[in-house]
């Protein structure tokens, strides 16, 4: 009984069910891609941290060939012997070389764009590390002549992109031409820079080497502490005034994921607002097929189905629908992985073998079931109340009209019009499903249009929210020079010295940025309480304060090196450096800690930002002091379009357009169907007094059009006040707490009208069956 | 008096293809239907009036031969111009009555006089004295169409046939699903109408509302195969159902 049931709803319900489908395939599809990115890199960083054997702690530091260089290696080494919580760890040495690209005669076009710029590589001989031991993930046969083993973050950052597996690299060394062969591609965590060669070729590199890089890998005792063994070592460098670069595994394993946070945490979004969308067309495809079915219910009661039975049924059938499309995204999503991984490599500089994941295949599947259930469960409840003999005798007539909206007799304007708001106000349960949807629909367009000008028009903002920077022109002068004489240059906005230092803050280092007087300093610094004034103020980060319990108003023990120094907490800022760990402070300040800042680094703000002026400004100062400036535009490399997170920012700005119209396109497609059936009967009656298809078209889309602009209202209003937050939740990982990019009502307003005509459009094309229905012959239905 | 002619036909066909198998409703039909008539269409169940009605009326197009309505050949529109044809040319009254459900009695009437053109107040106007004339009581002009009786519905169907004054009111077998006493009363507002000056053009199977016409013809084998002059009606003639009556045996009814 259960599954004849069971297959005469599907047999009916084909076409609608094909939508569901394919919306559930849409949400879970999301979903599962999200969770799957999200759980499968993580364990793939901690696979790989054992399979290198990854450094808890790593030390880096870059010391010249002589005694004094060996005799800061022995203190680090010392320390490390000293401290209880090492277990052991390994020190190599690697040659730093200064490098200049050059063209090869047969080098294509595409390469060239690195001619003549120079480098630092740092060689190492491939060979028996026991700590992060580099793993070849890809090689090519063969014997050559000065063969390089490169990581992909090699290949990405320092060779953009442009050169892979097998071609060949000519570098000047020392004022002479070496040909280079990339012949492997390793994966490590603590070293990705450096590049591993054979003992031929090192024994050259050594002849024209710089100075000695140096990597100390550690690995702590097992159950020491990772964070607490860093602080500590770092306090003894700090003491012993040793400067070294550290980092610690969790850290290196955040540098590797941040973007994979970031693009899991945008796909499991908008996965649940898709899954929304599941839920409305469930509720009301359900509802109608009750409302349409009210006699064959009746019927079937009758004959001594029980409620229950049929409910089940009906709640099979969407569980079974949703299951299939659950699998069919399932399958895609892992014919697709593979593809995404390769693009996903610019981030994570690592090859991830995009297993099956089952934690995320379990919490996807939970989720589109769970909510199918759920939801079918709540809309079939009225197969309960359907009493068989009232539903035989007065089938869809118990169900009649009771209020009569606009009367036509009353109501002024076109015919067209009239009939169109009646029907716009006359059905609930449709007003519901279409104001949800075009609510969705109009959150993700705001918040594309709101992505897309912040990251595809004025990149500068994206740029500068996660730069913390309000800077346009970076410079650098050889003397010192008067702000004043570059104030004076139109189209300079302000002009600030600014440096930084990294200080300590109970054992972590703290990047910390200083100028004069950062009321000057345009832009927004703190997103609460003040900047710092005084030389005893700082304001930190708003996630440093978070996870180490600070407060505005308390007093925090600040250490540079072998100063310690108590200061006020005036503030937080909000800063993607160290993940947050970042603070502001004063000249003065910086005094009070034992640094003098540099003068000669000046930032410069250009009016509205604008590039042109920033060019313009850049050739009055290339006048004014010639050799003597180095300047760095930033509109330039925004514009260049090679940012990674502008770039991913674009992609999603663009997938939610694409995402949004899929929607329209999908639940219109399921509620004009519907409508056509439900309104069958006086669609023929309309035609029979004479309205024509075109009349009868227009009144569909009128009738929508009212719910749809408020549904587009709705979503618009609130993805354009919301979507900072939205940013700054999805930003978290980096560091920002509070975003600030450019939100304005117009956004909204494009939004609305975006969505509205792209609705008319798709509405209108598919009632286009109402021309094909004759009076004659739906009469005789 | 040579009537003036309303809708004629020349070698009209129209056929059904079901399952492959093709099915001639109407065969090469010469026929003309005069101004000012009400002309009866009778004949047995399944013979093809219906088709006939709806091909005569532009609501379904011919599968060959012309229609021709006045001097418009209405054979060459396109469907949104049979709809435009229809709306200011005809008024239709069905058998299952088909008033809309969403809208009251009211608007079923208003809309399709709006559409037909029709100035609002003057149309609200007319199909108060219409609903008058029709025994539809103001009480029932809010109401919904399901929320009247059978003869009552019929009654308001027809209002909205003639609210804009259509040429010729179509009518397939309005008092096929009415008793005998709603049947007079919707028999008698047709032939009120009908006395007003407007064609009527009525399928029936029912030799009682066949008495109403002054025209009967008889259809069968796809095409016209006799036609009776009743001459005008009048209430209680023995004579004109006999006549009838002996019209229908010899057709073989
Ligand atoms: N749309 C259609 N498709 C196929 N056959 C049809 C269609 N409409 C009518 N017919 C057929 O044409 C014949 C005449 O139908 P109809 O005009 O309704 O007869 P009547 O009204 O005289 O009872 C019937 O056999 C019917 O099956
Ligand atoms: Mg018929």
């Amino acid at each position: 009984m259960l599954i004849k049931l069971i297959r005469s709803y599907f047999r009916k319900d084909l076409s609608h069910m094909v939508t569901f489908v394919l919306i559930v395939i849409l949400s879970s599809l999301m979903l599962q891609a999200g969770l799957c990115l999200l759980f499968g890199y993580d364990s793939h960083f901690s696979r790989l941290a054992e399979e290198v054997n990854a450094p808890d702690i790593s030390i880096y530091t870059v010391v010249h060939d002589d005694e004094e260089g060996r005799s800061i290696i022995n203190e680090i080494q010392r320390s490390l012997d000293n401290s209880g919580d090492v277990d052991c760890y390994e020190t190599k040495c690697g040659y730093s070389v200064h490098v200049t690209y050059k063209r090869s005669e047969d080098s294509e076009d595409s390469k060239d764009y690195l001619e003549s710029q120079t480098d630092v590589y740092v060689f190492r001989e491939y060979g028996e590390e026991e700590i992060d031991r580099p793993v070849i993930i890809e090689k090519i046969d063969g014997n050559y002549e000065r063969p390089l083993i490169v990581s992909y973050n090699f290949l990405e950052d320092t060779l953009y992109g442009r050169y892979g597996l097998g071609d060949t690299l000519l570098l000047e060394i020392n004022g002479t031409d070496y040909y280079f062969t990339i012949t492997g591609i390793y994966e490590a965590l603590a070293d990705q820079e450096s590049i591993y060669t054979d003992e031929v070729t090192i024994v050259d590199m050594k002849e024209n080497m710089a100075y000695l890089d140096y990597e100390i890998f550690v690995k702590t005792v097992p159950g020491a502490d990772e964070l607490e063994t860093f602080k500590s070592l770092r306090s003894d460098f700090d003491h012993k005034n040793i400067h070294v670069g550290m980092s610690r595994l969790s850290i290196l394993i955040k540098d590797s994921t941040y973007m994979i946070d970031i693009i899991s945490a945008v796909l499991c979004i908008f996965a649940v607002i898709v899954a929304l969308v599941v839920a409305v067309v469930i509720y009301f495809r359900l509802t109608n097929s009750i409302e349409q079915n009210i006699v064959n219910l009746g019927a079937l009661k009758a004959l001594g189905a029980t409620g229950s039975q049929i409910r089940i049924a009906h709640i099979l059938e969407f569980e079974i629908t949703a299951g299939a499309g659950f699998m069919i995204s399932t399958l895609f999503l892992y014919a697709l992985l593979p593809r995404l991984e390769e693009l996903l490599r610019v981030f994570t500089y690592s090859k991830w073998d995009c297993a099956f994941n089952p934690e995320a295949f379990l919490i996807t599947g939970g989720f589109i079931m769970g909510v199918t259930l759920c939801v079918s469960f709540i809309s079939t409840s009225g197969i309960k109340k359907i009493d068989p003999v009232q539903a035989l005798r007065f089938g869809l007539k118990s169900h009649s009209f009771r209020k009569n909206p606009f009367p036509v007799e009353t109501t002024g304007g076109p015919l067209t019009g009239i009939l169109a708001l009646k029907s716009a106000f006359g059905n609930k349960r449709q007003n519901v499903l279409v104001i949800t949807i075009m609510a969705v629909v109009g959150l993700m367009i705001s918040i594309a249009i709101f992505i897309g000008f912040n990251v595809g028009y004025k990149p500068m903002n994206l740029y500068k929210l996660l730069m913390n920077s309000s800077t346009e022109l970076d410079l650098y002068f050889a003397r010192e020079v008067d702000p004043a004489d570059i104030m004076n240059i139109e189209g300079v906005d302000m002009v600030w010295a600014a440096d930084d230092i990294t200080i300590r803050y109970n054992g972590i280092g703290v990047y910390t940025e200083i100028t004069d007087d950062w009321s000057k300093v345009p832009g927004d610094h703190v997103v609460e309480g003040r900047v710092p004034v005084y030389d005893n103020e700082i304001a930190v980060g708003k996630t440093m304060a978070e996870n180490n319990d600070i407060r505005i108003g308390d007093v925090i023990e600040i250490n540079y090196y072998d100063k310690d120094l108590p200061m006020v907490v005036t503030g937080f800022i909000q800063s993607t450096y160290n993940y947050g760990d970042a603070a502001i402070i004063t000249t003065e300040a910086a005094g009070e800690l034992g640094y003098k800042p540099y003068t000669e680094h000046l930032q410069v703000t250009v009016k509205n930002s604008d590039p042109e002026l920033t060019k313009e400004i850049i050739g009055k100062l290339i006048l004014m002091y010639g050799d003597e400036i180095y300047y760095f535009d930033r509109n330039e490399l925004v514009s260049s379009g090679d940012d990674e997170i502008i770039m991913v920012g674009k992609i999603i700005s663009v997938a939610l357009v694409i995402l949004a119209a899929a929607i329209v396109l999908l639940s219109m497609t399921l509620l004009v169907k519907t409508i056509i059936i439900k309104t069958q009967r006086e669609l023929g009656i309309k035609k029979a007094l004479g309205f024509t298809g075109r009349q009868l078209r227009t009144e569909l889309c009128f009738s929508m059009m009212p719910n749809i602009v408020i549904g587009l209202v709705i979503g618009s209003v609130l993805g354009i006040i919301n979507a900072n937050n939205l940013l700054s939740a999805i930003l978290s990982r980096l560091g920002i707490t509070r975003s600030n990019l450019e939100t304005a009502p117009w956004m909204a307003v494009m939004g609305i009208l975006g969505g509205s005509v792209v609705s008319y459009v798709i509405i209108w094309f598919l009632s286009r069956r109402i021309k094909k229905i004759s009076a004659y012959s739906l009469i005789n239905e | 008096m040579p009537e003036k002619c309303l809708i004629r036909t020349e070698k009209l066909c129209k056929s059904f293809s079901t399952g492959g198998v093709q099915q001639h409703v109407i065969k090469n039909l010469d026929a003309e239907i005069y101004e000012g008539d009400f002309t009866v269409i009778m004949g047995s169940s399944g013979a093809g009036k219906t088709t006939l009605l709806y091909a005569l009326s532009g609501m379904d197009k011919a599968s060959m031969g012309k229609v021709f309505f006045g001097d418009r050949n209405i054979t060459g529109y396109n469907s949104d111009q049979l709809a435009i044809f229809r709306r200011k040319h005809c008024g239709f009254v069905f058998q299952q009555v088909y008033l809309m459900e969403s809208m009251s009695v009211m608007d079923n009437v208003l809309t399709a006089g709006l559409l037909a053109g029709g100035n609002k107040r003057a149309l609200i106007k007319r199909a108060k004295e219409l609903f008058k004339q029709v025994g539809i009581e103001p009480g029932l002009w809010r109401k919904f169409p399901n929320q009247l009786s059978g003869g009552e519905a019929q009654r308001v169907a027809i209002v909205r046939a003639v609210i804009n004054s259509p040429d010729v009111v179509f009518a397939d077998e309005p008092t096929g699903a009415l008793n005998s006493s709603a049947s007079e009363a919707v028999l008698n507002i047709l032939t009120g109408v009908n006395k007003n000056g407007q064609s009527i053009l009525m399928v029936t199977h029912d030799m009682r509302s066949a008495r109403r016409g002054n025209r009967v013809i008889y259809f069968k084998d796809g095409t016209i195969c006799g036609e009776l002059d009743l001459g005008p009606y009048v209430s209680g003639d023995k004579e004109r159902h006999e006549k009838l009556r002996n019209f229908l045996k010899e057709m073989g009814w």
